[in-house]
């Protein structure tokens, strides 16, 4: 067997994998079980790039996606502690005409991969480019850090933005509609006086007054 | 020249798209419609490096980064406007939530 067979098989079984594990995430009814499929994706994803000669990216792959938003997805499910599994119907009556779209557009697509292999000329980064670099990570800082600078402060930008908007969204909204930074001094210190007086009137059960004791 | 030829990897890219979009169109749980968005970009992520590396150009493999960067901003954002959903509603079906009131 020579390599190039070994390395086609290698490609089928983890494109193969990769196909089953992502009808695994949308069919199964668990979201779960959805988000492991998913990190099964990922991981032979991740294995496919190796096969590119694109090792930065697979780690990369693995590394945000299983490690990051995946985990994200599982906390958020904890978080909510909703009923995982819910009771009813998973799916659309929309679901026979989607499926009858996608493999049109999945017909559709291969024929244009047909064509799209002749359009295209050659870059400048070959192989041997990248191996006088030193490798793919050191080929790819070289292109990310040099031609492709701005872009990649403001990717920078968006994630800041994105945090931001993130706790601003599922921040707890407080209890109570004000917050004491927002009343007038005098109003702060009546509640004060009223807290006092209170907790003055009745010292002898403690533990039951507002705040903690003093 | 890739092993196999970029055919194989273009289709698969397209295979990941499409799964990801029926499930997009077919599932009715929020958190699940997310996923499947992650499965369309991961289909396109194949289908930039598989470009990538046959055209001999590493701008393919640059974005791929910029798209990564994009997804865990979406993932982010998406899954906090859940949170902030679910405060609201007991379920994160996707009928159900049809206005943007609060």
């Amino acid at each position: 067997m020579n390599s190039e067979t070994l390395l086609t098989l290698i490609f089928a079984y983890l494109a193969l994998a990769c196909v089953v594990f992502a009808v695994l995430v949308v069919l199964l009814r668990n979201p779960v079980q959805c988000a492991l499929a998913l990190v099964g994706v990922v991981f032979h994803l991740a294995g496919i790039f190796i096969l590119l000669r694109a090792e930065f990216l697979a780690a990369a792959h693995i590394i945000i996606y299983a490690g990051a938003i995946i985990v994200l997805f599982l906390f958020t499910m904890m978080l909510l502690n909703l009923n995982v599994v819910e009771r009813a119907r998973q799916f659309h009556m929309q679901a026979p005409f989607a499926v009858v779209i996608g493999a049109l557009l999945f017909v559709e697509f291969i024929v244009l991969t047909g064509a799209a292999i002749t359009v295209g000329a050659q870059g400048p980064h070959s192989p041997a480019w990248v191996a006088g670099q030193g490798g793919n990570v050191q080929a790819l800082g070289q292109v990310l850090f040099r031609d492709y600078l701005l872009p990649f402060e403001v990717a920078s930008v968006l994630l800041t933005a994105a945090v931001v908007g993130a706790i601003v969204l599922a921040r707890q909204r407080p209890r109570r509609p004000r917050s004491s930074s927002e009343m007038g001094v005098g109003e702060w210190m009546a509640e004060r006086y009223a807290k006092a007086e209170r907790r003055a009137r009745e010292p002898a059960n403690p533990g039951q007054g507002e705040g903690p004791q003093q | 020249m890739i092993i196999p030829a970029l055919e194989y990897y273009l289709v698969l890219g397209a295979a990941l798209f499409i799964i990801g979009l029926l499930g997009v169109l077919v599932r009715r749980n929020l958190l699940i419609v997310f996923m499947s968005i992650e499965l369309i970009l991961l289909g396109a992520n194949v289908t930039f490096v598989g470009f990538a590396v046959a055209l001999d150009n590493m701008l393919g493999q640059a974005f791929v980064i910029f798209s990564l960067t994009v997804a865990a901003a979406e993932a982010a954002v998406g899954l906090a406007i859940i949170v902030a959903l679910s405060r609201h509603r007991d379920s994160l079906n996707v009928d159900e939530i049809n206005t943007l009131k609060g």
